[in-house]
């Protein structure tokens, strides 16, 4: 079973890795392997838009835990998604203690200033002088617990401990002959900047300490490097100013063009910067909302994983992202219809459906063939399964203000910019979801999506069984409906 | 059989047919005439509602309520049932034999046919109950309705 190893490196990395489980949540398949194992590093403990990502990785695991028989391709949650550590079982090695169960990198006991973490009091005079030549004093005397604030000196030299932590030996360890690995960072900040480059290095050391080197110096590797795409708003007290993005990645390209020959895949994308976002050093405070920016960033892992092994080893390959019409309001129309359209439309269309009928249409048929098949109006209310569902679908019993779902995601793409508007997002009405793709209802074309002629599908396929397979069976069911109802009816596709 | 299977049927649950003079034509030809159409009443609501509405066009007539709905109307077509066939049946078996009933029996003979139209009422839900577990499971939309057994 081939696993796709992504590292998501800084905020953008964990915002990136959250528009890919949406996707595979979709059914967007992951071609040329089975399971995805994201590893989240990023130093800022309680940072927003990692914690965000968390628990969204935690609770798609939960519910493709309960999938079984598991998803063909195409359904819902078809990909699985699982931690470093749960990694064990398929790769045969023993459980390693020091690796915990969970999406991100422990970076334990990062509550220092720099000056401490380098002991720059101990240091000899000389490399103290180095030290003072490199970083600025600022730099020196912050805390790291917030990460890197966009400085990539601070971070190359922190993110060094990784290589010789549990979870790098752990993950080398296990790594099989079909894996890949892919690095998800922007060039602007200061962790993503830092850590990327660092770990590819590290990885592909023919010298280095880790096990399986053979495998790891030939498997395919590529990484997508974020370039600006929003400007922060002016705030004197902090540390990242936005009017030193493209200054620093003029720099860290330069870096890359000399510095990355072990790479066989490079990503790049960017946008014109069209809105303003809080400026928040790090913590709690910084959870951006998701851009469309992103989600292309997400489409360049399926593309990676596209390629055939033998196409990517021993090469390089730059890619960089183009819309087929530059909309500020982008809609599937404007993805190239032979490429983007009918990879990210039919799938987001359809898993978009499945939410709007749960959301609006499965009260009013609790009680028609398909629920009670699986006991689902009170599976509903009751199942940890279900009501996972329901908080990944649309927030249900989400804490105020921590939105994982797959609606406030849509949302957030909506109304950042560029906005991302493929759907009306509270309509109920299939026939108009579709944003330029409304089913139109014609002498010749009576037949519409109206919530019979759904629920007679989900009654055909949806079948009894027991309370254990209920899950599988559900998503089975939804997905195949969708399916059919996002081929007959919406136009476009 | 169908004859004494009706007569068995009606008189259990009404008792024998009053006044006495009408027990042969009750027992000949309305028990059965009446216990078929019935019969054959409920079955007709139960395939409009499993196979019609809920397999070969698509409604939303599918819910307990409808059901409910469904069996009301059986219960109602069932008494007219009884009411007008049998009635029917008294009267030409009168007209033929010429007898002429007394009032009291007139009495007798109208609080008979109004047992006999709340008992074929009673039987007439009876039959689509029964019609419609035997053919649910034909339905796509409604083979759970109005209770998820057998299916």
């Amino acid at each position: 079973m081939a696993t796709l190893y992504i590292f998501g490196i800084g905020g953008t990395g964990s915002r990136v890795i959250r528009s890919l489980t949406m996707l595979l949540a979709a059914g967007v398949e992951l071609q040329n392997c089975n399971r995805v194992v994201p590893i989240i590093i990023d130093p800022d403990a309680l940072n927003g838009d990692k914690q965000r990502t968390i628990e969204l990785l935690k609770t798609y695991q939960r519910l493709r835990q309960q999938l079984r028989p598991a998803p063909e391709a195409g359904q819902f949650f078809h990909t699985e998604i699982a931690t470093l550590a749960s990694m064990a079982a398929t790769s045969g090695q023993e459980r390693d203690p020091r690796v915990k169960e969970t999406f991100e990198y422990n970076f334990s006991g990062m509550d220092e200033p720099l000056r401490d973490y380098l002991h720059y009091n101990s240091l000899p005079v000389e490399t103290k002088h180095l030290v003072d030549l490199l970083f600025d004093p600022k730099s020196l005397n912050e805390p790291l617990t917030v990460g890197f604030k966009g400085s990539p000196n601070v971070g190359s030299v922190v993110l060094n401990q990784l290589m010789n932590s549990p979870e790098i030996e752990f993950f080398a360890n296990g790594f099989g002959p079909d894996d890949r690995v892919f690095f998800i960072s922007s060039i602007f900040g200061g962790t993503g900047a830092a850590g990327f480059p660092l770990l590819l290095k590290n990885l592909r050391n023919p010298k280095g300490n880790l096990a399986k080197k053979h495998l790891l110096n030939t498997a395919p590797m590529g990484a997508l490097t974020v370039l600006p795409y929003f400007d922060l708003k002016s705030d004197e007290t902090s540390s990242i100013d936005s009017n030193t993005f493209i200054t620093k990645t003029k720099a860290a390209l330069a870096y890359y063009q000399r510095n990355l020959p072990d790479l066989n895949s490079l990503y790049y994308v960017g946008d014109q910067a069209q809105k303003q976002q809080e400026n928040r050093e790090g913590g709690n405070q910084q959870r951006n909302d998701a851009h469309f920016v992103e989600l292309v960033g997400a489409l360049s892992v399926l593309d990676f994983m596209r390629q055939p092994a033998a196409v990517l080893q021993n090469d390089h390959h730059f890619y960089e992202y183009g819309l087929e019409r530059d909309d500020k309001e982008v809609r599937f129309e404007s993805f190239d219809p032979n490429q983007t359209r009918p990879l990210l439309g039919p799938a987001l269309t359809r898993f978009q459906f499945f939410t709007t009928w749960l959301e609006h249409h499965f009260p009013a048929t609790d009680d028609a063939v398909y629920a009670k098949n699986i006991n689902l109006k009170n599976a509903w209310q009751t199942t940890p399964f279900f009501r996972d569902l329901r908080r990944f679908l649309f927030d249900y019993n989400s804490p105020e203000g921590q939105p994982i779902s797959f609606k406030s995601w849509l949302r957030e793409l909506r109304d950042n910019a560029r906005h991302f508007v493929p759907f009306r997002l509270d309509e109920a009405d299939f026939d108009k979801i579709v944003q330029g793709q409304e089913v139109k209802k014609g002498f010749f074309n009576s037949d519409t999506i109206s919530r019979s002629y759904v629920r007679e599908r989900l009654d055909k396929q949806l079948r009894k069984v027991t309370e254990a397979e209920a899950p599988g069976e559900f998503v089975r069911a939804f997905s195949e409906v969708m399916e059919d109802v996002v081929d007959a009816k919406v136009p476009g596709f | 059989m169908l004859q004494s299977f009706f007569t068995a049927l009606y008189q259990a649950l009404l008792g024998n047919p009053d006044p006495s003079s009408l027990i042969p034509v009750y027992r000949q030809s309305i028990f059965p005439g009446v216990g078929l159409t019935t019969f054959f009443v409920a079955l007709g609501m139960a395939l409009l509602f499993y196979v019609v509405l809920n397999r070969v066009v698509t409604t939303s007539f599918f819910k307990t309520q409808h059901w409910a709905i469904m069996l009301l109307l059986t219960a109602v077509l069932g008494a007219i049932v009884a009411w007008q066939q049998a009635a029917a049946a008294v009267e030409a078996q009168l007209a033929e034999t010429g007898e002429e009933l007394a009032v009291a029996q007139v009495s007798t003979l109208k609080r008979y046919l109004w047992g006999f139209t709340a008992t074929n009422t009673l039987v007439a839900v009876l039959f689509f109950i029964l019609c419609s577990f035997a053919v649910k499971s034909l339905s796509v939309s409604a083979r759970t309705t109005p209770v998820r057994w057998p299916n």
